[in-house]
């Protein structure tokens, strides 16, 4: 057997994936921004701010995590580094951040000339992640389930950003494309539920037992659930109305029964600690389960919102804000301060004295600072979702959301700058130079 | 048990045991409990890391030819985790709960990180390559 081609000691350098987290937060501010500016957007789905908002949101901060976070965590559990990463990154985050700005613009102002421009920047971002990450997981020979997992959900990226160069497309009137605008609904589907979706799986099977001692999610389940998700998925898209309106109520159940597992594990976990990652990962599945419910009853024709559109924006907006963003949020609070150590340590591993004065993992990214995160996403969801019970209170309600989302967004680019300030701090002299280079 | 995957995991999860049982004493601020299970945690991973290091990885060493590769990067994080683990006896002494629980919570994802390395990657490879898995497994000692 050839053991020189494994290497178990793969982990980029951290300002690698930190440099996509202290972007994204900026994004979440903007959004919140727009929603405080806009509150009128809620009305429709394709309302100029509604579109912007959604996004800075998922592009600028739910992409931008992903894609920094996926660089971290694909080396860890495959053993293979993403080729290029260090040197690709800063490209795919310029791409990123140009390219979702101009998007968002376009679509605020309805200008075709923003939209040229976002083209080319969006479409090399993702080719370059695309095809870095594509390569890495090609090369993985032995991978687990969590391999498994991420290359369904990079897969269903592709189709994700294919889906959206056609739907911009037609914006800048190239009919030849042949794209019209009820697939719509398969870009976000595939976006949210695809993406979304698989790469949470992928990094939860990995992650809940790992960082809370949990039982580990059983084979079958971290086979089985990904390709029942992936076709149930296909068809849902693809197939004929009534046909993809069932596999859409089965898509919600495969999806709510993987949160009620997850639930289960957390909650059978062994290190009881209070700790806020526990609790995002909490809110996130309850509110995963939650608003499937409300989808499969709305299907059986017991409504919530009588008003059919207000109703598929509430479940979006729970989706994305309420479930990913929630995961996110969790992620950060320990993924950040651990990568932060790990490199710590291992640039002081021959200097004993260096090493026993590293600060721990909560002195670098404080529990209070986790705990006011937590309340301020917690209550931004509240009011949100209140929004659309408020009738003539909506759009003050809205607004007071905003705030608050606003407020959490910044509370969390200030945790993570003031996380990143102690980690420079800490490093051993000498070794600035290096790292700044 | 002959096989190394299921030894070796089950001594993983035997220290997974009393670390989570010492981890939430000290956020109780139970110290004498606290203690006592610090005491086997401690006890219970430095046999399993000399385990590793002179049996199974020298085993591995032997018939791979390979002292650079993938076991020698384990023996670097076990000197972390150790340097860890000695951290936190410190703090438990001197009963800084604050301490203690940062350190801990760093040392459960390192070594949870590290554990897993070995289960997925090591110990399968190890199992395939070993021409007498049981001799090495009774060379070793049980938690
Ligand atoms: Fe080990
Ligand atoms: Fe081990």
């Amino acid at each position: 057997m050839n053991t020189a081609g494994i290497s178990l000691d793969n982990v980029p350098e951290f300002r690698t994936p930190m440099g996509f987290f202290l972007l994204a937060p900026w994004f979440g501010m903007l959004a919140a921004l727009l929603l405080l500016l806009y509150p009128e957007m809620i009305g429709s789905r394709w309302h100029p701010a509604m579109l912007a908002t959604v996004h800075l949101l998922t592009l600028g901060f739910g992409a931008m995590i992903m894609m920094g976070a996926m660089i971290q965590v694909l080396p860890v559990v495959s053993s293979h580094p993403v080729p290029a990463a260090t040197a690709l990154s800063p490209w795919i985050r310029a791409g990123l951040v140009s390219g979702t700005l101009c998007l968002s613009l376009g679509f605020l102002f309805m200008q075709k000339s923003f939209f040229y421009m976002a083209l080319p920047l969006l479409g090399g971002a993702f080719l370059m992640f695309l095809s870095a990450m594509g390569l890495a997981l090609l090369r993985v020979k032995k991978g687990g389930d969590s391999v498994f997992c991420l290359r369904l959900a990079v897969l269903c990226l592709l189709i994700t950003v294919v889906f959206g160069v056609m739907q911009l497309s037609t914006y800048m009137d190239l009919r030849w494309v042949g794209y019209s605008f009820e697939r719509t609904n398969n870009h976000a589907l595939l976006g949210l539920v695809g993406w979304g979706v698989l790469l949470i799986m992928g990094v939860s099977f990995q992650v809940i037992p790992m960082f809370h001692v949990a039982p580990a999610f059983s084979r079958w389940f971290c086979r089985g659930c990904p390709i029942l998700l992936v076709i149930t998925l296909a068809v849902a898209a693809f197939a004929n109305d009534s046909v993809s309106s069932g596999a859409l109520l089965l898509l919600s159940l495969i999806v709510s029964s993987y949160g009620v597992y997850s639930l289960n594990l957390l909650y059978r976990r062994k290190r009881k600690l209070k700790d806020y990652t526990v609790r995002f990962w909490q809110l996130s599945f309850v509110n995963l389960i939650v608003l499937c419910l409300l989808y499969v009853l709305n299907k059986l024709s017991v409504f919530l919102l009588i008003e059919q559109g207000q109703f598929h924006l509430l479940l979006g907006f729970g989706f994305g804000l309420g479930f990913v963003v929630s995961i996110m949020l969790g992620m950060l609070q320990k993924i950040v301060p651990f990568l932060m150590f790990l490199h710590l340590q291992r640039a002081c591993i021959d200097d004993t004295d260096a090493f026993m004065r590293l600060p721990n993992m909560r002195q670098l990214l404080p529990v209070s600072d986790s705990k006011w995160q937590f309340q301020l996403h917690s209550a931004a969801l509240a009011t949100l979702y209140l929004s659309f019970f408020a009738k003539d209170l909506e759009h003050p309600l809205l607004m007071v959301a905003a705030v608050i989302f606003l407020l959490s967004f910044t509370w969390l680019l200030k945790t993570l700058w003031q996380a990143n300030r102690r980690y420079t701090e800490s490093l051993p002299q000498a070794l600035l130079p290096n790292i700044s280079d | 048990m002959t096989y190394i995957v299921e030894y070796m995991t089950q001594q993983h999860r035997c220290c997974d045991e009393s670390f989570a049982a010492a981890e939430e004493a000290v956020s109780k601020q139970n110290w004498s409990e606290a203690s006592a299970q610090m005491a086997v945690f401690s006890r219970d991973l430095g046999i399993h890391f000399t385990n590793e290091e002179e049996h199974l990885f020298l085993a591995f060493e032997e018939v791979s030819g390979n002292t650079g590769g993938p076991t020698s990067v384990m023996r670097v994080e076990h000197q972390q985790m150790r340097g860890m683990v000695e951290s936190m006896t410190q703090a438990l002494q001197a009963k800084d709960a604050d301490n203690y629980l940062g350190l801990s919570e760093t040392l459960m994802i390192l070594m949870q990180q590290h554990n897993m390395k070995e289960e997925q990657i090591l110990y399968p490879m190890t199992q395939q390559m070993l021409p007498d898995t049981a001799a090495v497994i009774s060379s070793m000692n049980d938690l």
